[in-house]
């Protein structure tokens, strides 16, 4: 079983982003040395109270120079934004940078608010995204790319440099829609579940579509599971430090949701949070919920987000990793 | 006067990319630690033999964690090849990371097969440019952002995080042509320039026009900034370096060539005249040229004397060393020529 820590950098008015960024490398660092495998940074735009991470590629690239072994992932970079080379370009430069532990983390994007920002036009950004991925891995695996799509067309193009890794860095994709599981399975990639965002009946029906369509010789594969946590030495302390955080996390997300997004929010509160999606309270009793949702997804890696809303501070949040990785990875490894 | 480092970081069949890089971060810190003000990085695509920085920024934010007070430049960011909104973010991003010491530099770019791999039209390049950046300060500068532009249209959209340095990290734009020097002083930005690139006489020229056009466009001349990049390498005994200073030269004006000289560059010239002069120009290159007109180069005391004359020529407020023309010298040499640099010839000047 392997464990990441996700950042998603919430900044609220009485925060700094200078802070936000110097806690984020801060613990990066720390998960480097208590033995996680991945950061998971997200990239997400133009609203300060959800995230001022933006550049997760910038922040990835300063971590891997900041960090010895902890592999860097983006959960996830919003393809249909990027211009594709520049993106294969960007990952592959990480790559050398972190010494080969760059992971592809991508998704098509659903909030209307980052098309606008970058003049797209939504629907059509999000049909791009299987040229698109497949553009940036022939890049990698070959000299010169030649590509003719329908919405991308290269010709002789070497993008250099080559990623350390070969083929290429692993490839993961989110998938939150009904229709992006059984295509995530047909790529024959590794899968990022956040059940909180998609329910756990979306994700566990999406689930069965992409083991269906899972090509047999895929590279991928790998189900990895998106999980709020916050570890204390007993249940009462971990209810009320988290608490505040994820209130904070559900408010900026009605307010910023749109859609589908903007329902489910309306739907959540702490309670549900804590009762369906998240591993609060002591070790055993975040072990025990791991096993549940390990279970139910057959997964082979959580995301861990321990502080989903940015509200709980930084010492508290080192205190509560340090707990996780003391007393609770043991027991998956 | 300031002193920096500049990179463009070429990749030899027989050299491995993860050393360059690993190289790079090293000599940025020892700039640092040296007292050298800026590190400046080109971006260039698809010619690993001429360039492995497509993503200067991402070695920025790398070097940012690495270094303490050195500023991080880019030389530059082809800005028609980038969407303005996440330069904007990017080098926001950069200026947290870094604690504010983020500088953004820019051009519109002249390479063909660049803009063929990004599919821009290079007619379109200028007006790219300004519109990319009247776009980004507004969205640096503005708490909301609306803009209406030929290639971008929003509405009510707020950048965040904002750059840490206000109203926004320093702008420097690079010009190699005459017309570029004049719009880069009317608008009262900084100016960088590679005689190298430009031309020894054209940049001297070029340097003039700036100046008055900052005056006309009704800036501060003593504030627009003029940095000069030029190939630096000093030694105590310059005999036993003269062959592989002239390999690394010569490997330069080569693989320059080369890339310039691609299927892209001769379909695009029929069009654009500032292909052709850039071809014409890269032809006729030469070692001794490059050594006798645009270097410093040799003894402590020849370097100091050579930077005197350019400085007379110039008025510049900064000078870049491009300490590694080619990519051809060893690491150790480098590092060598930057101490002795910043012993012997950094404090005749400061």
């Amino acid at each position: 079983m392997k464990f990441g820590v996700f950042y998603q950098l919430p900044c609220a008015e009485s925060q700094t982003a200078s802070a936000r960024y110097d806690d984020t490398l801060a613990q990066a660092r720390l998960a480097d040395e208590l033995g996680f495998d991945n950061v998971w940074l997200a990239e997400l735009h133009f609203n300060r109270r959800f995230s001022v991470m933006p550049a997760p590629l910038m922040v990835g690239s300063a971590i891997a120079a900041a960090t010895q072994r902890i592999k860097i992932g983006m959960a996830v970079n919003l393809v249909p934004l990027h211009h594709p080379i520049r993106l294969a370009e960007e990952t592959a430069t990480l790559d050398l940078l972190s010494h080969g532990r760059a992971v592809f983390g991508i998704g098509r994007g659903s909030n209307p608010r980052h098309f606008h920002g970058y003049s797209l036009d939504m629907e059509e950004g999000r049909n791009s995204f299987q040229e698109a991925v497949e553009l940036i891995l022939k890049s990698w695996t070959n000299d010169a790319v030649t590509y003719k799509g329908k919405h991308f067309q290269v010709e002789g193009v070497s993008v250099e440099p080559k990623p350390q890794q070969k083929p290429h860095p692993p490839v993961y994709v989110a998938a939150n829609s009904p229709d992006t599981f059984g295509m995530v399975g047909k790529m024959g990639h590794s899968i990022l579940l956040a059940p909180m965002i998609s329910t756990h009946e979306g994700a566990i029906a999406g689930m069965e579509e992409f083991r269906r369509n899972l090509k047999p010789d895929a590279l991928g594969g790998k189900v990895n599971v998106n999980v709020p946590i916050f570890v204390a030495e007993n249940r009462m302390k971990a209810l009320v430090g988290f608490e505040a955080s994820i209130d904070n996390y559900l408010g900026t997300l009605r307010a910023t949701s749109h859609g589908r997004g903007m329902e489910r929010a309306n739907m959540l509160d702490y309670e549900q949070v804590d009762a369906d999606f998240a591993a609060i309270g002591d070790p055993e009793e975040c072990a025990d919920k791991l096993r549940q949702i390990q279970q139910m997804y057959d997964a082979d890696e959580f995301m861990c987000w321990f502080n989903t809303g940015g509200m709980v501070p930084s010492d508290e949040v080192a205190k509560s990793m340090r707990l996780f990785a003391d007393k609770v990875m043991p027991q998956f490894r | 006067m300031e002193f920096g480092v500049f990179y463009q970081l070429p990749c030899g069949e027989d050299q491995s990319p993860q050393q360059r890089y690993a190289d790079t971060i090293a000599q940025s810190q020892l700039a640092d630690s040296l007292g050298f003000d800026n590190v400046w990085l080109a971006e260039l695509h698809f010619h690993p033999n001429f360039s492995i920085t497509p993503s200067p920024l991402l070695l920025a934010s790398a070097m940012a964690q690495a270094t303490q007070n050195i500023r991080l430049g880019t030389a530059v960011n082809l800005m028609p090849l980038h969407h303005p909104i996440r330069l904007a973010e990017d080098i926001a991003t950069l200026d947290i990371i870094s604690g504010g010491r983020a500088i953004f530099g820019i051009g519109r770019g002249i390479i063909p097969s660049h803009f063929e791999g990004y599919g821009v039209s290079m007619e379109e390049g200028r007006q790219r440019f300004d519109e990319c950046l009247r776009l980004i300060v507004d969205a640096w500068t503005k708490d909301e952002l609306d803009f209406q532009g030929e290639y971008y249209q929003v509405r009510q959209i707020v950048l965040a995080p904002k750059p840490l340095q206000k109203p926004h990290p320093p702008i420097h734009v690079a010009a190699t042509g005459p017309d570029t020097f004049e719009l880069i002083g009317s608008m009262g930005y900084n100016l960088l320039v590679a005689p190298v690139i430009a031309g020894k006489q054209a940049a001297i020229e070029g340097a003039k026009i700036y100046r008055e056009k900052l005056a006309q466009g009704g800036h501060d001349p003593e504030k627009g900034k003029l940095s000069v990049t030029l190939p630096i390498y000093v030694s105590e005994n310059r005999h036993e370096t003269a062959g592989v200073l002239k390999e690394t030269i010569n490997s330069y004006i080569k693989t320059a060539q080369d890339m310039i000289n691609s299927p892209a560059a001769d379909r695009a010239a029929a069009a654009n005249p500032r292909i052709i002069r850039m071809q014409e120009g890269l032809s006729k290159l030469n070692y001794e040229d490059i050594l006798q007109e645009n270097t410093v180069i040799g003894t402590p005391e020849e370097c100091v004397e050579r930077l005197n004359q350019f400085q007379e020529s110039f008025g510049a407020q900064e000078y870049s060393g491009w300490f590694n023309i080619g990519g051809r010298l060893p690491h150790d040499m480098v590092t060598k020529s930057m101490q002795l640099f910043a012993q012997k010839v950094m404090p005749n000047f400061r």
